[in-house]
């Protein structure tokens, strides 16, 4: 009967395995839930927080690549990997994507 | 660039910081769908943009005019001449307040002087607003015009707006409103959206046009408190985003301009431009500087 327990032993395995895989999915999908807010009101809860980290210039409500996706977008002064690293990828469900944008500055002098 | 579809290519930078090569495509070339296809992915390692763009011609708005003028052109402070350097913008647009009539332009370029500094001046109400800026006549204020005389708001002191007004001198700003590239625009304003198509005219660049990329914004803004002066920075919340790749819609010079509707007939008013950097534009909501002012556009 080797065989059979064998045979048992990995079925446990495999059923144990696909148990670890559904619950992080279900763990990636608590952390990335479908926004439930306005992205103003998102934007407005965290502006202050995105702004006090270093080289972060402005922050605002834009979209993905696609034009239609809304998104959270940061602009840093400079590449900067601290910087990019304590930036979240997601807040209240919307994606963040980060853009290096150089100073912003008042357009006065040629 | 044997091909006549690019008119340009450019060294840029991705969202992400790294080195790329834009190309820039004329959008009303008859084979520019076949000239992007032609076009490697590659060029030495690194990754290709492409931008349609309209033709290249000669840029910005910078002629001394024979009054009446028209607005999306070169001016300024009379007096901002510092450090061995002058500076200016663009006189925006025009507006009214009870039964004046007032050029528009960014606070920073009427009255950005706010130390007695390298020239032992502050802008004062009453002080002479020329055509075309300093910058546009070898900082010699005799050789340009004065159009309007200042009238003292202290926005950047005071609110979330960067925003100035001159009175007009009688007889010499067309009393329409008329905008260079442009032409009359309406009295209705229209706040802006995501995606929406925009234009403005302005000192250095001229005629330009582009989509809204972002709303809302906080964005932190690089002032100096004269011309090459001290650098300060104020924080400003809810400014409109406007997509300017290689400072392509909006350059040094520019500040002042007024963001319009891209429609060819009485676009109406959406912000006032005053800052930016060679990804993005930034202007303040133009329902909060006329609000601020008091104010409503002049227009059909």
């Amino acid at each position: 009967m080797p065989h059979i327990r064998a045979t048992v032993s990995v079925s446990l395995v495999v059923l144990v395995l696909s148990s670890i895989v559904v619950c992080h999915q279900n763990m990636a999908q608590s952390t990335s839930p479908r926004p439930n807010r306005d992205i103003n009101v998102v934007l407005a809860a965290h502006d202050k927080e995105l702004l006090a980290i270093a080289d972060v210039v402005g922050v605002y409500a834009g979209t993905l690549q696609d034009s239609q996706t809304p998104c959270l977008r940061v602009m840093l002064a400079r590449k900067n990997p601290e910087s990019e690293r304590k930036i979240p990828r997601m807040i209240d469900g919307y994606p963040v994507v980060i853009q290096v944008t150089g100073t912003i500055r008042a357009l006065d002098r040629p | 660039m044997q091909q006549p579809e690019i008119l340009g290519t450019a060294v840029g930078v991705s969202e992400t910081g790294d080195p790329i090569l834009m190309v820039y495509v004329n959008r009303d070339a008859a084979n520019a769908e076949q000239a992007i296809r032609n076009l490697s992915g590659q060029v030495r390692g690194a990754p290709v943009k492409v931008e349609l763009m309209d033709e290249i011609r000669a840029m910005g708005n910078t002629a001394r005019q024979t009054p009446p003028i028209s607005l999306g052109t070169s001016g300024g402070w009379t007096y901002d001449l510092a450090n061995r350097y002058c500076c200016g913008g663009t006189l925006g647009g025009l507006v009214r307040i009870g039964a004046g009539l007032y050029i528009l332009s960014a606070g920073h370029v009427f009255e950005g002087d706010t130390v007695l500094g390298g020239n032992n001046r502050i802008a004062q109400t009453g002080d002479p607003v020329i055509q075309p800026g300093l910058i546009d006549e070898q900082c010699n204020r005799y050789l340009a015009q004065t159009v309007a005389t200042l009238v003292k708001k202290r926005s950047l002191a005071t609110s979330n707006v960067d925003c100035g007004i001159a009175r007009i001198v009688g007889g010499m700003v067309r009393t329409d409103g008329a905008i260079l590239g442009i032409g009359t625009i309406s009295h209705y304003i229209s706040a802006a959206a995501l995606n929406q198509h925009v234009k403005k005219s302005g000192r250095t660049s001229g005629l330009t046009r582009s989509t809204v990329s972002g709303l809302n914004a906080t964005v932190r803004v690089s002032f100096t408190n004269e011309c090459h002066g001290g650098t300060y920075y104020k924080t400003f919340n809810g400014q409109i985003v406007v997509n300017s790749p290689s400072s392509a819609f909006l350059r040094s010079g520019d500040s002042g301009s007024l963001l319009v509707q891209d429609v060819a007939t009485n676009p109406r008013a959406i912000g006032l431009l005053f800052a930016g950097n060679t990804s993005v534009a930034f202007a303040n909501p133009i329902g909060q500087v006329l609000s601020f002012l008091g104010a409503t556009m002049v227009g059909n």
